[in-house]
């Protein structure tokens, strides 16, 4: 045992060194910026300068609407998917596959002036909208495997004890899709926090920037870059995602084998 | 439900049927109207200003026909970026599937700090491709960044190099950087299909004789075919559309040099302000794409044994 995990970790090592490059190169970004004042100092002068404050505030705002509308939207056409037989169903599970191929920026040119004839440009309104419709492909299809995982026996057996279509919504299948709702939206909230195309192209006044794209507004067209409040402001958007990330990797696996398995 | 034929339904099955057909249509309706929404809607946005002559500011003017077409058939320089967007998109699926495979494949045994391994193997995942470029960028044009003294300490180079000066450079870098980016989505994708492999069928194959390599051929690898094909369309997909990356680094340049199709697209959209010939680029994209789709789709149903 001890041997293979040796071999194991040694298999995996180069690998997980360029993972962690990035942080290093931050780090030490961070570390060489010239010995002026604190440590503390540097970070809360950083958070002024680089208005990240804001641009976190949106990048949260943005991604929890969307965890929450995709999922909302998408529940029920997962739990049809997943029970009714009906015409063009088979369609529709392809549909959900052929789907992850478009991406926003293929259309990102109709999609701005979809939304600028929507009086919506520059707000994150709009980002939060087209973000969840992007989303809910992926939705369902997530969802979809899990609702296929509870067993059909749980809801006839609540039908012949006379449960309602709706009691049985809310009494049976609802609760036991918990984790799978969490897992999906969680999903959503990562895209969402992350994405570029669309926040570049929507997002036009300082204020209403998301991280990514404050990040970006840090380096981009700029001569001179103070690269040490760039790496600071890597490290800070990073962490949210970290965090729900360290959360999500206990129940992808189960989730993404059950979404797989039934396609 | 699920059992019940909606062809063969008793008269007094009727008024049951239709309410089911009614609830139906409840569930379903508000992804459809959503998912209608963000394609069918840009599509014939994106028709009509194909077909027409677009100020730079979006208004849309006179009906051109294919004018807009033609022209980018004449494009001198959309034949270099369509062919390096192949090479791009080829040698990211290719690197990414050489990675996750074996990464998974060890990642599925049991060894001490398994847990910590994963982690540290996925979590790239978590970052933004945003950062994660906007950190390589700094990387690749500091002159007294961390890979130029890691390279001159191991004796790679002799003077700090300025990485992103050259496109070939450019472009390799961008290519290791997007495989870094797909790798751990892939391993999930593999890991789940090596986990969903009944494990007595690789016991069963050893006990008949087969070796290490022999199971990994003919028992682990046909099953995790359709895991294979699902990581392949996904990331075919998200390579060829992936666009912080190259527009971080180098955004395209320098002189076109590291530009694949949507980043050329977007410089033609919105630099440029050449929208009429973006919407065509776009519409001629979204062919190819569908094709594409249609094809990898099929080769999903084939079955496992083929």
């Amino acid at each position: 045992m001890l041997k293979r995990s040796l071999l194991c970790w040694c298999a995996l090592l180069p690998l997980i060194a360029l993972n962690l490059f990035p942080f290093a190169v931050a780090l030490d970004t961070i570390h060489r910026r010239g010995s002026d004042g604190e440590v503390s100092a540097f970070w809360i002068d950083m958070w002024h300068r680089t208005e990240l404050g804001a641009a976190l505030l949106n990048s949260l705002v943005v991604a929890v609407s969307t965890a929450a509308l995709s999922t909302l939207v998408a529940l029920p056409a997962a739990y049809a998917l997943s029970r009714w037989r009906f015409r063009g169903r088979r369609a529709a599970s392809e549909a959900l596959l052929g789907s992850q191929m478009l991406a926003p920026i293929m259309l990102v040119l109709g999609l701005s002036q979809m939304v600028a004839a929507a009086g919506l440009t520059d707000t994150t309104l709009a980002l939060i909208g087209l973000y969840s419709a992007f989303q809910i492909p992926f939705a369902i299809w997530m969802l979809r495997g899990y609702i296929d995982a509870i067993p059909m026996e749980l809801e006839e057996a609540a039908r012949i004890d006379g449960a309602s279509r709706l009691q049985i919504l809310g009494l049976i299948v609802l609760p036991l899709s918990v984790p799978a709702i969490a897992v999906t939206a969680t999903f959503a909230f990562i895209t969402a926090f992350n994405e570029f195309v669309l926040a570049l192209t929507i997002l036009r006044s300082s204020p209403n920037f998301t991280l990514p794209i404050r990040i970006n507004a840090l380096t981009a067209g700029r001569y001179a870059v103070d690269w040490p409040d760039v790496m600071a402001a890597v490290l800070v958007a990073s962490l949210p995602v970290m965090i729900s990330f360290l959360w999500l990797q206990r129940y992808m696996l189960r989730g993404l084998r059950l979404s797989l398995g039934s396609t | 439900m699920r059992r019940g034929k909606s062809t063969t339904c008793l008269p007094a099955d009727n008024d049951r049927h239709l309410r089911n057909r009614q609830m139906l249509f409840l569930l379903v309706a508000p992804s459809a109207a959503a998912a209608l929404l963000i394609t069918l809607v840009p599509v014939l946005l994106l028709v009509r200003m194909s077909l027409s002559s677009v100020s730079r500011f979006g208004r849309v003017g006179d009906y051109v026909g294919l004018r807009n077409f033609t022209r980018l058939a004449t494009d001198p320089l959309l034949p270099d970026i369509a062919l390096r967007t192949v090479i791009w998109t080829g040698s990211v699926v290719a690197g990414t599937l050489l990675i996750a495979l074996p990464t998974a494949l060890v990642l599925n045994r049991r060894f001490f700090g398994h847990g910590l391994a994963q982690f540290l193997v996925l979590a790239p995942w978590a970052i933004s491709v945003t950062s994660m470029s906007v950190v390589w960028r700094r990387v690749l044009s500091d002159e007294a960044g961390l890979l130029n003294r890691l390279a001159m300490a191991s004796g790679l180079i002799e003077r700090p190099i300025i990485w992103l000066g050259s496109i070939p450079a450019s472009f390799g870098f961008e290519i290791m950087v997007a495989i870094l980016v797909s790798v751990p989505f892939s391993t999930v994708i593999l890991l789940a299909g090596l986990s969903s492999i009944p494990t007595d069928l690789s016991e069963a194959a050893r006990l008949d004789g087969a070796g290490a390599r022999a199971r990994l051929r003919f028992v682990t690898l046909p099953l995790l075919r359709p895991f294979i094909c699902v990581v392949l369309i996904f990331n075919v997909a998200y390579v060829t559309n992936s666009f912080p990356i190259i527009w971080i680094l180098t955004q395209g340049g320098p002189a076109n040099g590291t530009d694949i199709l949507v980043t050329y697209l977007y410089k033609l959209a919105f630099t440029l302000g050449r929208l009429d010939e973006a919407a065509a680029l776009s519409i001629v994209m979204l062919c190819v794409l569908g094709a594409l789709t249609v094809l990898m789709l099929r080769m999903l149903e084939r079955p496992a044994y083929a």
